[in-house]
This record gives structure tokens, sequence and C-alpha cells, in this order.
């Protein structure tokens, strides 16, 4: 008797721990359904494949051809979580990638390269920032000028492709750090100390909680939040992120393309929002994101392992998308319910 | 459309396509058994991409929405005019082959299309149409011309 009704208070505690949890954390739950579709997908494509993709070189991968995607995903959880879109990323990648290659071509050291990259990156941000905050323009519309600016750009830079002989910028790739068989290259660094301090800096600074309150709630500024500098801020972190993901581009690809990033933006975007965070802005997560860019990359590597073609990941991505879509309106409604 | 940033040249696709797939050991498997036609797939990939079927349709946002704007349509919604956007197709046509005219390459035409777009998004915003009331009424007080008015403006 006694044992019983320990039984069902135990059942009763737990159902209240989920509950509790579930109010509390609401919007931790998209980037939760994230990790438990990177599982899930890691599981279905170990049995249904051949087996071996579970495998540590094959994860290493993983990192190694998303860290572009990456580093421009910590830039747009900034933007999203602000309630703004930027679109501009994919072209600010091609245009400052093909610059760094140009700069080097024409003998820049790389110390000047590199920083004048993620300047013009900054730059680009800047503008797009400004637009939106101090002439009330859509971030859709700043962004997408943003977009064309950089684009052309990139062919004023050069109309074709240049080869980067650079040594420096080769080892950012070709070198790896192996432990037994896991291996990381420093553009994998990169991405990851990338998203560590975008983290960081969303989790445990004012600038942070301060993103997150202007996403919320565009009133913020009653609170003396200075919701002017954020914003334009967080399109600058974008265009930075921008700058790094076009030298690791150039690293990755061995060459600057104008071309390069066509479409990019909205990968990105899919990634993010895969990742947990909400469009409407407010919630998400900066690692969130980091399983997102896993998820899309996962789908990618087992399509290539099935051998189909890559069209397929669109596909497969926008079906998600839309789930997570709806999942996340779903959830959100029912926080506001409880609230 | 390819999401991967293997779009790369004819000269070099070849040999960054080699380099990709030893680069990665996901898509080794597959290719050891299919690796030519993998590899030609993507030279006329970017064969495709040199040429125009690409080109064509890349931009037609940004000129859509230039051509709604120039028309006199709000960005901030409300106000509309479909003759004005007739106007603004002609006048992105004619400022378009005027950029090729000059010699400009019309990949690059972009950059002025976005120069035009930032341009009149920023006439069109509120906060400039505040400065420009408040430069017009302090201009009346002091009983100075209009003409200094229409030089702060354009500036």
């Amino acid at each position: 008797m006694t044992n019983l009704e320990s039984v069902g208070s135990t059942r009763r505690d737990f159902g209240e721990y989920y509950h509790t949890f579930l109010s509390r954390h609401s919007s931790l739950l998209p980037t939760l359904a994230a990790v438990a579709i990177l599982i899930l997908l890691f599981i279905g494509a170990e049995i249904f494949l051949r087996g071996d993709f579970i495998s540590p070189r094959n994860i290493s991968a993983l990192l190694l051809d998303n860290a572009f995607l990456l580093i421009l995903a910590v830039g747009m959880t900034f933007v999203i979580l602000t309630a703004g879109i930027d679109l501009a990323v994919g072209s600010v990648m091609a245009f400052t990638g093909i610059w760094l290659a140009k700069l080097l071509e024409a003998g820049t050291s790389l110390a000047i390269a590199i920083p004048a990259i993620i300047l013009g990156g900054a730059l680009i941000g800047l503008l797009i920032g400004a637009l939106v905050q101090f002439f009330d323009v859509q971030p859709f519309i700043a962004s997408l000028a943003g977009l064309f600016l950089a684009r052309g750009l990139a062919f004023v830079v050069s109309l074709s492709s240049i080869k980067v002989e650079t040594p420096a910028v080769l080892w950012l790739q070709s070198t790896r750090i192996r432990f037994g068989d896991w291996y990381i290259t420093p553009t994998g660094i990169l991405a990851l100390v990338v998203v560590f301090a975008g983290a960081y800096v969303m989790q445990y600074t004012r600038f942070g909680r301060t993103t997150y309150a202007v996403g919320g709630n565009e009133q913020a500024a009653l609170m003396g939040l200075k919701v002017a500098r954020t914003t334009v801020a967080v399109y600058v972190i974008s265009g930075v992120c921008g700058g790094l993901a076009g030298l690791v581009l150039t690293a990755y690809s061995g060459a600057g393309y104008p071309r390069n990033g066509v479409g990019t933006e909205l990968d990105v975007i899919a990634a993010v929002v895969i990742g947990g965070t909400l469009l409407s802005g407010g919630r998400g997560y900066v690692l969130g994101s980091l399983v997102g860019v896993f998820v899309y990359g996962t789908i990618k590597t087992i399509i290539s392992f099935m051998g189909a073609e890559q069209s397929w990941t669109q596909i497969v991505i926008g079906a998600l998308l839309l789930l997570f879509i709806v999942v996340q309106r779903a959830i959100v409604a029912r926080s506001d319910r409880r609230s | 459309m390819l999401a991967f940033p293997l779009t790369i040249t004819t000269v070099q696709s070849s040999k960054l396509a080699m380099r990709f797939l030893r680069a990665s050991p996901s898509t080794r498997v597959v290719v050891k058994r299919k690796e030519p036609r993998t590899v030609r797939r993507r030279l006329y990939a970017s064969n495709i991409r040199a040429a125009d079927a690409n080109a064509a349709g890349q931009f037609i946002e940004l000129y859509a929405i230039l051509a709604v704007v120039l028309g006199g349509t709000s960005l901030m919604g409300g106000k509309f005019s479909i003759a004005g956007t007739v106007v603004g197709v002609l006048i992105i046509q004619t400022l378009d082959s005027t950029i090729l005219f000059l010699g400009v390459p019309s990949a690059q035409s972009p950059v002025f299309f976005a120069i035009v777009v930032i341009v009149v998004v920023i006439i069109q915003s509120p906060r400039l149409h505040r400065v420009v009331r408040n430069l017009v009424r302090v201009a009346r007080s002091r009983g100075t011309s209009e003409s200094t008015n229409d030089v702060e403006v354009a500036g």
C-alpha cells in the first residue's frame, strides 16, 4: 500500500517536473527537437545505409565541410533574434572571399588582407543595420539591397575565379590536427571559436540580453535599453561573420569565385530555424544553430552516401523547415496560452 | 543551385572537384564508383553557370522591387500605383541599358541598382521626411530662400 502511494507520488512529481520544465524552458524545446532529429538522422543513417556512417572521419568531415556555414549561422542567429533577417550573408561571403583572393594575388600580406575583408563585411553589415534602424527600412529590403551590393562588388573585384596560392591560407584547410581517427582543421577550430564566442556573448553579456530583449519586444527602449546600438551591432556582427566565412570558404575551395554562395543565405536561415531560433525573434540559441548546421550537413552527407542528386538536400531541408516552423508556432502558441 | 561552394570555373573544376572528394570521406565511397560521371556533371554545371541560364533571373527580385518602389509604391505599405510601376520598369530598363552602353560588364550592374535602391529607401524614410520638415521650418523662420533647403535635401 505504501509502495503504491509512493509510486503514485513519484509519478506526479515527474509530471510536475515535466510541466515546470516545459513552462520554464519552452524556448529550449525547438532546439531539443533539433538535437533529437540529429540523433535520429545519425541512427537512421547508421542502420539503413552501409553501417559505417558514424565514423570519426565522417563526423570530422561534417565540421570541415560546413565550417563556413557554421560561421554564417552564428551571425544570422544574432540577427534573427532581434526579429530581423540578413539576406546578404552569402553575397558578403562571396565578395570577401574573392577580394581576399585578389589582394593575395596582388601580393598584399595576410596581416592586411584579412582585417581588410572583415572590415569590408562589417561595413556592408553597418549599411544594412543603419538602413534598418535609422531609416525604418524593413530588414528584408535593406539586406536584399546589401545582397546585390555585395554580389555586384564581388564581380567588380573579378569576373572570373582567382586561384589562391598563399601557403598560409591553404594551411587553414589542409592542416589536419589528428586525435586518432578524429581530425580538425584550423578552419574547423575557427568556426567552433566563433560559435562558442557567440554563445558566450549571447548568454552572459549585457549585449546578448539586450539582443533577446529587442527581439522579444521593440518597446525595450522604454526599459532604457540601447535598442539602436544593438540593432546596428547585430548586422555588423553578421557582416563580420560573412567576412570570416569568406576567408574560410576561400581556404576551403582554394580559390575565390564571385558566384560563390548563391542561395547560401537561405541555407543559413534554414539551419538557424531548424536549430530552434524563432523567426519572430527573442527566442533561440547560438548552440542551437550549431545543431541546425549539423542537421543540414548530415542530411547532405546522407544524400551523397545514397548517391542521390544533391537537389534532394534542398527538398528534405525544405520539408524539415516547414515541420519546424509549424512545431515552433505550436510551442509559442502554447506557452503564450500558459502565461 | 548547388549549396556547396563547388561553383567553380571550368579550368579549376576538375582539380577542385578531386580535392573536395578527397577532403570529404563522406562522398568517397560513392565517387569511387561514379567518378567520371560526377566530374563531368560538375563541368557541365559550371559551363552553364558561366553562360546564361544562371544569370537569367538571378537579380530579378531586386529589379522587381526597385521598379515597384520607383513607381511610387511605399515600402511602408498603404500607398501604391500600378501605372507608376510601369514607369519604374521603364526607368530600370533605361538605367540598365545605360550601364551596359557605358561599357560596364552586366554582372557588375547590381552595384548601381543597389545604390539606387538604397537612395530611394532613404528618400522614402519617415526620418528623412522629419528632418526635411524641420529644416524647412527653420529655414522659413529665418526667412532664407528655399533653394538652400534643396541643396541640403540633396546632400
